[in-house]
């Protein structure tokens, strides 16, 4: 049978049993959820490829004896999160200006000049694409982790994941889309100027 | 709670049908949900994953699923061992040869005792001075 046919607890359960594909299908399945989630909060990708591979390297070593096999994906990000914020707590005095960080290196390629000359509607999608990922850096690290979480869980989940009550996230949701409304048609202006000359 | 603060479930599709029903009517009548909807649907609603760089991926199988079994680490030890091992002889077997050239530079280079060590030398082949040393 194949492994991507098959469901996060059989996985588990497969794996439990010695195999070993079973656990390479779950990172297979996993690691882009895990990697996006590290990099809203790090903004590094170097840092986020070392978190993710402690994050799977823990799952390796502790899946034996994890239980709750319906719940993997919740593990995983609660694993992620710890040792991201394990490697923050170690690397206190380098790292720690995490909120104030600079640009991304995401938006900083996105912001990078095209050599060859593009349909407008492109350029336009571009300038838009980056106007978003600059209003999401603007957000604080709890609103950007929140919806980095969203990309792969559902509210329920997130809430019984962080032990929060649901109207405390989906009012955060809210205030953060918020913010995000009035970032970006401040930034609209310039958007279309860039277009304009 | 304030209906409003229900937007989030209804813009990621996390209500059931008639709770889905109940907010679109909300929506109609309520112009901030309204923005905020289409905030989400600029910003957030085409959101995509980033994968990790492959070179990650192989990083965390190499150290996982694909570590090399311990007996056949064990096999790579015993290698080492006997590598070692043949060198420390071999060693032994040059530094003792470079010694004895030594000791016959204050020998007694009478033909009779040269002879007599050339001999017993040449008896032996290479194998066995390399352990008789
Ligand atoms: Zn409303």
């Amino acid at each position: 049978m194949k492994h991507s046919n098959l469901n996060d607890s059989e996985l588990v359960r497969m794996f439990k049993q010695g195999d070993n594909d079973a656990f390479e299908e779950i990172v297979t399945r996993y690691q882009a959820h895990v990697y996006t989630y590290v990099m809203s909060i790090t903004k590094n990708p170097d840092l986020s490829s070392d978190i993710i591979q402690d994050v799977f390297v823990r799952v390796f070593k502790k899946l034996h004896k994890y239980n709750e096999e319906d719940k993997l994906k919740n593990w995983l990000f609660t694993l992620a999160r710890n040792i991201t914020m394990d490697y923050y707590r170690k690397n206190s005095k380098k790292l720690m200006p995490l909120e104030t960080q600079e640009e991304d290196e995401l938006s900083l390629i996105n912001a990078l000049p095209e050599d060859k000359p593009q349909p407008i509607d492109i350029v336009l999608a571009n300038s838009r694409a980056q106007s978003v990922n600059e209003a999401l850096e603007k957000l604080s690290l709890e609103e950007r982790e929140l919806i980095a979480l969203k990309d792969s869980l559902t509210f329920k989940e997130i809430a019984e994941m962080q032990n929060k009550p649901i109207g405390t996230l989906l009012s955060k949701f809210n205030r953060a889309l918020g913010k995000l409304r009035k970032i970006l048609s401040e930034a609209e202006p310039e958007v279309y100027n860039e277009y304009m000359r | 709670m304030n209906i409003c603060d229900n937007l989030p479930l209804y813009v990621y599709g996390e209500m059931s049908a008639q709770e889905k029903q109940e907010f679109e009517k909300h929506l109609s009548e309520c112009e901030n949900c309204r923005n905020l909807k289409e905030t989400f649907g600029e910003a957030l609603e085409a959101r995509t994953l980033r994968s990790a760089p492959a070179g990650v991926i192989n990083a965390i199988f190499e150290k996982t699923s694909r570590k090399q079994p311990f007996f056949a680490s064990m096999r790579m030890m015993k290698l080492a061992f006997a590598a070692a091992a043949f060198l420390l002889i071999g060693i032994g077997y040059f530094a003792t040869v470079s010694h004895r050239d030594s000791l016959y530079d204050s020998y007694d280079y009478s033909s009779q005792s040269i002879n007599e060590m050339i001999s017993i030398d040449s008896d032996m082949d290479e194998y066995e001075s390399m352990f008789v040393i």
